[in-house]
């Protein structure tokens, strides 16, 4: 079995490739994917992530049976449904939950970036299909939309029975459900949010903004359960909340881990776990607690004994998000000693809010969901930014600025000037794409990025806390 | 003590040869197809202009795009960080960088001792750059050398809006059409850069005094631009493309330096 390698690589065991290995043949076959890009992708496994840690290697191996979910999913008989990245948290899974295993609800395009890009390196001809069908290259649309377009039109993955379309974030994952709708007849459930906010309203959090998204998700899901066939209750919100906690409280443990001078594991490898929480489906979701799990004990180990990817003493920075579609950015910060202990998107800000103070579980979930700041304002994530960067002693930011995403146009030059005037720490903007590695040279990025390094470095030295000190 | 400093750019390879704190020797050569033919061939004209061999040197340090494939480097340091200490070295009031090479620009703004505190790099697309002249050059039959010296006639430089170089060469050619002199074409150019280069850098400033290095920084008419729109005179090194190899040859000698930033930050890469 031509597979069976990458899968133990992936953290699988032979009598879960036993049990799945019908399914696991036909996704594959269907995908294309045989014994040279099996071998391709064990070689990026081995060299793109720390293999030492088995709950990383899990959570790769949980990514890779969500891939196979979806593919398979029509075909075994469910009912699909398809949300945007970044999801609101645990509607994929309460609209799972409600389906007894009959409905499967993802963000695909996220998983295919993992499996398809960052593991098999196949990903580039999706989204060039994307582009040529909705999104033309070079105008500020989004890649993860481009591949969702790309993987239906090419056949990789069904085409939905049911769209969450939301501009909680975002208005592109709102458009490409509206091509969706257009070019497939796709249904849609639409869920609102209020973006704009007064600066510095944060971390105060305005109750008619909470009450209003509460509203959008309250009716979102009653609407995709009925337009499902199925009855939203309570009780199944109320267990996949305690479930999706349960996950939230492990990568808190992780995050306070990555407090540790050095950091035991570098954070490209910590977004494959913490992901896992917002995108993978929820059949698989005890397989991401269970690698999360795994990789809790092993990190403390490491912690415990003083090691991780860097001596003790390198910079540190926090970043948005690490580019993941290949390791070669998260490869060339380390090369250049810089450290990474927390991005932004896996800062523990939400965890600190398991009790939200609002009586039902709608508003309890709005509230979480602005509490994160990324659902809220620039101002929230200047807020939590700053606050990273004294909770983890960070000596700068390395702020990966995505160049196509229009929700994030602004952030990271709004952020440069003002941490760098509050705080006095420098920051370099990297303007890349997380999840298309087309578009931005490697070798400029290095140049920047071992500048920046140096820079730290030589303050670090100096012990100098101001970049306008001389 | 003989230190060698290689910058292996996008359009040139350039070589610096310091005994002690003097220029004994340098090289600049067009880069071409293979780096290791361009740094070899760099190397041995430096080393032939003084009669020197290659085993006389106690360190080599490499800079620019091609930094990582010179094997027998010592180490590979990014070219930022040895333009501020080659333009330091040579002017020693500079706080403020301007570079624009083959194929990039950088802003880098330097404290009173020629670390970097800050800069900034175009990385999308190569306007405003070395080879961006190069093909306008072209399209004006112009050569290199005589570019700038003819925008300084011009007393009426055309706007050129397009940032892109394709499209500018279109805006170039249908201008020309319209029966623009060329010197007015060519100053429209230089201010277009100039332009771009003062934006880019607009929120680090240009404090004074300011260097201009790279290979642009022989054009005339860049440099007058810059200075007209940044309100201040610019400082350009007799031969400015050497800059980033100098930087790396002082880098190279500056062993004190180099060991104290490894020892407080681990075996790591801190350049």
């Amino acid at each position: 079995m031509y597979y069976v390698d990458l899968l133990k690589l992936c953290g699988w065991d032979e009598s879960k490739i036993a049990r799945e290995k019908p399914r696991l043949e036909e996704a594959f076959r269907l995908l294309d994917l045989g014994p040279e890009e099996m071998k391709l992708a064990e070689d990026r496994v081995i060299k793109g992530y720390d293999i030492d840690l088995m709950g990383v290697r899990k959570a790769l191996g949980v990514w890779i049976g969500g891939m196979v979910d979806i593919i398979l999913s029509k075909r075994e008989g469910k009912k699909v449904v398809y949300y945007s990245f970044p999801p609101l948290a645990g509607m994929g899974g309460r609209i799972s939950a409600i389906g007894e295993g009959k409905i499967l609800c993802v963000c695909p395009e996220f998983v295919i970036d993992i499996v398809l890009g960052a593991i098999f390196d196949r990903i580039d001809p999706i989204i060039e299909v994307g582009e040529e069908r909705a999104f033309p290259p070079g105008r500020a649309l989004c890649a993860l939309n481009k591949i969702r377009v790309g993987a239906i039109t090419k056949g990789i993955i069904p085409v939905p029975d049911l769209l969450l379309a939301s501009s909680f974030y975002c208005d592109q994952g709102g458009q490409t459900d509206e091509w969706l709708r257009e070019v497939y007849g796709v249904p849609w459930v639409v869920m609102d949010n209020i973006m704009d906010s007064t600066w510095d309203e944060f971390p105060n959090l305005a109750p008619k903004r909470i009450s209003y998204m509460a509203g959008e998700i309250e009716d979102g899901w009653i609407e995709a359960a009925e337009m499902l066939g199925r009855k939203p209750n309570e009780e199944v919100w109320e267990a996949y909340s305690n479930l999706y906690n349960k996950f939230t409280q492990g990568v808190s443990k992780i995050n306070h881990l990555m407090r540790a001078d050095p950091p035991p594991v570098s954070q490209s490898n910590l977004q494959v776990v913490r992901f896992l929480r917002n995108v993978i489906n929820y059949n698989r979701f005890p397989e991401a607690i269970d690698a999360i799990n795994t990789l809790i004990p092993e990190l403390e180990e490491r912690v415990k004994k003083g090691i991780g990817p860097l001596p003790k003493g390198s910079p540190r920075v926090t970043s948005f998000l690490i580019p993941q579609r290949d390791q070669s950015v998260a490869h060339i910060i380390e090369k250049a000693g810089i450290a990474v202990p927390i991005t932004f998107l896996s800062y523990d800000a939400y965890t600190t809010m398991l009790n939200p103070s609002s009586t039902t579980i709608a508003e309890k979930s709005a509230q979480r969901e602005l509490w994160r700041g990324l659902y809220h304002s620039t101002s929230a994530i200047l807020y939590w930014t700053k606050k990273a960067v004294e909770d983890f002693n960070l000596d700068g930011i390395l702020w990966t600025q995505p160049i196509h995403c229009r929700p994030m146009a602004s952030s990271g030059f709004v952020l440069k000037k003002a941490i760098e005037e509050e705080l006095g720490i420098p920051v370099l903007i990297l303007e890349v794409d997380w999840y298309d590695n087309r578009i931005f040279s490697g070798e400029t990025m290095r140049t920047k990025i071992e500048t920046f390094g140096y820079l730290l470095s030589a303050r670090k030295v100096k012990g100098k806390t101001n970049p306008k000190g001389n | 003590m003989f230190v060698c400093g290689l910058d292996i750019g996008a359009a040139t390879t350039k070589a610096v040869i310091l005994n002690d704190d003097k220029i004994i020797s340098y090289a600049v050569l067009p880069t071409g197809q293979s780096v290791k033919r361009a740094v070899d061939k760099v190397i041995d004209e430096a080393l032939r202009k003084e009669r020197l061999n290659i085993s006389v040197f106690d360190s080599v340090f490499s800079t620019g795009y091609g930094r990582h494939s010179v094997n027998f480097a010592d180490r590979a340091v990014s070219e930022i960080i040895c333009h501020a200490r080659g333009a330091h070295f040579l002017f020693p009031s500079v706080r403020t960088v301007i570079d624009i090479g083959g194929q990039d620009s950088k802003i880098i703004a330097l404290d009173g001792d020629g670390n970097v505190n800050n800069f900034v790099m175009n990385d999308k697309c190569a306007a405003g750059t070395g080879r961006f002249i190069e093909v306008m050059a072209n399209v004006l039959e112009v050569s290199i050398e005589e570019i700038g010296k003819l925008s300084l006639l011009s007393l009426n430089p055309c706007s050129i809006s397009s940032t892109c170089t394709v499209f500018a060469e279109s805006e170039i050619v249908s201008l020309r059409a319209k029966g623009e002199p060329r010197e007015n074409l060519i100053a429209g150019l230089h201010k277009g850069i100039a332009l771009r280069t003062i934006t880019m850098g607009h929120h680090i400033g240009f404090s004074k005094d300011v260097v201009f290095t790279g290979g642009v920084a022989k054009n005339a008419g860049v440099k007058k631009f810059l200075e007209t729109i940044i309100g201040t005179k610019i400082l350009v090194p007799e031969e400015p493309q050497i800059v980033g190899a100098l930087g790396a040859a002082l880098l190279a000698k500056a062993e004190n330096f180099k060991r104290e930033v490894v020892l407080q930050t681990g075996p790591g890469p801190p350049y």
